[in-house]
């Protein structure tokens, strides 16, 4: 007898229909399955036929062959269980008629099974379910523990299940499953980032560059020395950022619900992540990758900050392999037979000590070391990688009577309504232009979008000419003053803002390196 | 003619006598082909525009050497009609050039300075050992009755140093903030009235054109 499930397999955070075949015939009695990686389904064939005994129902004694196709697409995760032991429970009754046969083909079902028949909730249901109803279909069975998370997707019917029964008396005609009620999920009422710039006294200077960098998506290296409120500062990055649209919370929530950091009471993402890695971070947790491709921190950033504190202490290798994610906000895990993508649009905030010990130009604290160490430390992060980084942000001490004024400081709901406005003047902008922020601007487009009169073209000559900046200091610091008059509310840019825009290029500049 | 020569700011002091419409003569303490540092070479071209002379003792291939630079002090008292001392640390090479001046009969000028200021102990001294005290330009002009003085065109050095420190009005009420001490940019958003956006613009033209400098201190005056 055959009989076939449906259910749902994902390769980032795209979803393939996985059709699971099971076919029973007389024969020296065994049980296989095949196209489920080996580890899989060793794990997988316990479970199912432990579940289907412990319920009571006869396991058959006779040749039972599961296929998961196609084969090709690699499946992992524990979520065939339900689908196989229903397909071999339905194989095993024999003869099936229409309505069963109807529902198995046009419902997805997924689910891990316990010992006793219990379904258990599954990672990355979220995706599992959009991509359902993507390719076609419109009923899904699924765990009922995972059914808040998905509770907010319309166009395809959901039914929560809790035990393998439940299933197989619906499709007895003994029981019915309830249809999960589609829940209003309250979009406009975004949650609230626990950290504010109200908070933050003093650094005004790299207050208005993080203004900047929200503004207009650029990517910014902190400077200073050890406990002038780098960290602290970046942290409050995100609650400046303009808030996420649906579909962006939708995208986010899709990886933090394949990393299981989805729960019945988290069910949305609300709120632009921050993440926050340690140096002695690996390759893979910070791109994505393993055996099994899982998205790593860059992912987990998505419509975020990644925060990359003391990045000079990050191996090499692994900042360099940061390079072509930051361009191209997606990372590409290639496997043997398949290659799976993670998006990764965030926004990079990174610092450093100004010298190896620390202190350079502090005013509290002797900095010891020598033009040459400070020219290799520096020297430590590799050109390429600061050629994506746009905004350079000396950060300095604030010192104790200023941390103990009474001034009133701008709240964080304040900044972020300028930084809305000037998102709203480069969405308009570059609407035919298949870019968002004045970051991503290409060298053509910058041509096109960021003209400069003669005052402010004479402005940049100096500069260069006087400050001694270095040529890959060109581009940004266009890209910087565009957001700039953008913040200004202004089309064109004019002399203070591409001034304003040279501020923020220090580490170009020769007196780091040559002077101490 | 006026001759100006002392090492440290005698490009200041060509640069002086040129604005002025006066004329220079600039002595090399090595040969030609060495000219140093690098960047004097457009300021020899400049003195030469301005009808004035670059000369030295030495031959082409000749190396700068710093007993060259004492040697050659020897050659500008010797061509001058006096000598003006600005500054001049103890036991200075400057001290020396002015002691063989004297030798050479000519006049020795001196620029007082505060007692607890290093660069003055040199002239300090001077003075005490029968220099000229200077003051102002009449102080030196009525040494030499040879010298016609013509008070309307007298050009008052102190007022150009002046219009020449004084920046784009819209930048003062920030440059005179670094003027009195070296400030952060933080520190200047303390005590001014504008935004951050603002003085930085503000901060890169008075760097741009020369008036203030980023050190590790901060933003100091030059
Ligand atoms: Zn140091």
């Amino acid at each position: 007898m055959l009989a076939i499930t449906k259910s749902v397999a994902l390769q980032g955070l795209d979803g393939y229909i996985v059709s699971i075949q099971v076919d029973i015939s007389s024969g020296i009695p065994q049980f296989e399955i095949v196209g489920l990686p080996d580890a899989s389904v060793k794990e997988s064939k316990e479970r199912v036929k432990t579940a289907i005994r412990n319920c009571q129902w006869e396991f058959l004694s006779r040749k039972i062959v599961v296929n998961l196709a196609p084969a090709d697409i690699r499946k992992e995760g524990s979520g065939f269980d339900l689908p196989i032991a229903i397909g071999i429970l339905v194989a095993s009754q024999g003869e099936k008629n229409d309505v069963v046969q109807n529902f198995l083909e046009n419902t997805i079902i997924v689910g891990e099974l316990s010992l006793n028949g219990k379904v258990e909730k599954v990672k990355g249901i979220l995706p599992i379910c959009v991509e359902a109803q993507k390719l076609g279909y419109h009923k899904i069975i699924l765990p009922k523990e995972n059914a808040n998370e998905v509770s907010m997707i319309s166009g395809i019917d959901i039914f929560p299940v809790s035990h393998l029964e439940e299933v197989m008396e619906h499709l007895n005609g003994e029981g019915i499953l309830k249809k999960l009620q589609a829940r209003e999920v309250d979009t406009k009422n975004t949650g609230v980032y626990p950290f504010d710039f109200s908070e933050v006294k003093g650094q005004e200077n790299a207050k208005r560059a993080l203004e900047i960098a929200a503004a207009g998506g650029h990517n910014c290296l902190l400077i200073g020395s050890p406990g002038s409120g780098k960290t602290m500062l970046a942290k409050r990055l995100p609650s400046i950022l303009p808030d996420m649209s649906w579909d962006e919370m939708m995208e986010v929530t899709k990886i933090y619900s394949i990393e299981g950091y989805t729960s019945e009471n988290k069910p949305i993402i609300k709120i632009r992540p921050f993440r926050s890695p340690h140096h002695t971070i690996t390759a893979t947790s910070l791109i994505g990758g393993g055996r099994i491709p899982r998205p790593g921190e860059i992912s987990l950033a998505h419509y975020g900050v990644l925060f990359l504190d003391e990045l000079p202490e990050f191996p090499q290798n692994v900042l360099e392999m940061l390079r072509e994610p930051l361009e191209d906000k997606v990372v590409t895990i290639s496997r043997l037979n398949a290659s799976t993508n993670y998006p990764c649009n965030f926004i990079l905030i990174a610092s450093m000590n100004p010298c190896p010990c620390g202190y350079y130009a502090s005013k509290y604290r002797q900095c010891n070391c020598r033009p040459e160490q400070i020219r290799k430390y520096l020297n430590r992060i590799s050109g390429p990688l600061l050629d994506r980084i746009d905004l350079y942000v000396e950060v300095a001490h604030v010192e104790y009577n200023k941390l103990d004024s009474k001034e009133v400081l701008e709240t964080s709901a304040k900044i972020k309504k300028r930084v809305n406005k000037a998102r709203i003047l480069q969405r308009e902008r570059y609407q035919s232009d298949n870019i968002y922020t004045n970051a991503e601007l290409t060298p053509k487009l910058l041509k096109k979008f960021c003209q400069l009169d003669w005052k402010s073209k004479k402005i940049l000559e100096t500069a260069f000419q006087k400050l001694g900046l270095s040529a890959r200091a060109y581009e940004r610091i266009l890209k910087v003053a565009r957001t700039i008059a953008d913040l200004d509310g202004k089309e064109s840019i004019q002399e203070m803002h591409i001034a304003e825009a040279i501020q923020y290029r220090s580490l170009d500049r020769k007196y780091w390196r040559e002077e101490s | 003619m006026l001759v100006v020569w002392l090492y440290g700011i005698d490009t200041s002091a060509h640069q002086g006598a040129i604005e002025v419409g006066g004329k220079t003569i600039a002595v090399l303490g090595s040969g030609f082909d060495y000219i140093f540092p690098e960047e004097n070479k457009s300021l020899y071209k400049k003195i030469l525009q301005h009808d004035g002379l670059v000369m030295t003792e030495y031959s082409p291939d000749t190396k700068p050497k710093s007993t060259n630079f004492l040697e050659r002090n020897r050659i500008i008292s010797g061509i001058s009609i006096g000598v003006l001392v600005i500054e001049s640390a103890y036991r200075s090479g400057t001290s020396v050039t002015a002691r063989i001046a004297k030798k050479q009969g000519k006049l020795v000028f001196a620029l007082p300075h505060e007692i607890d200021n290093k660069l003055g102990i040199g002239t300090n001294r001077l003075i005490q050992n029968g220099a000229i005290l200077v003051t102002k330009v009449e102080d030196i002009i009525q040494q030499y009755p040879f010298l016609k003085y013509d008070k309307n065109k007298e050009v008052d050095i102190l007022q150009i140093e002046k219009e020449k420190k004084q920046p784009d009005k819209r930048y003062c009420e920030i440059f005179n903030l670094i003027l009195e001490k070296p400030l952060s940019l933080d520190e200047i958003y303390k005590k001014s009235s504008k935004s951050v956006g603002e003085i930085n613009h503000i901060l890169l033209m008075l760097e741009l054109d020369g008036y203030i400098r980023k050190t590790s201190e901060g933003y100091v005056c030059i």
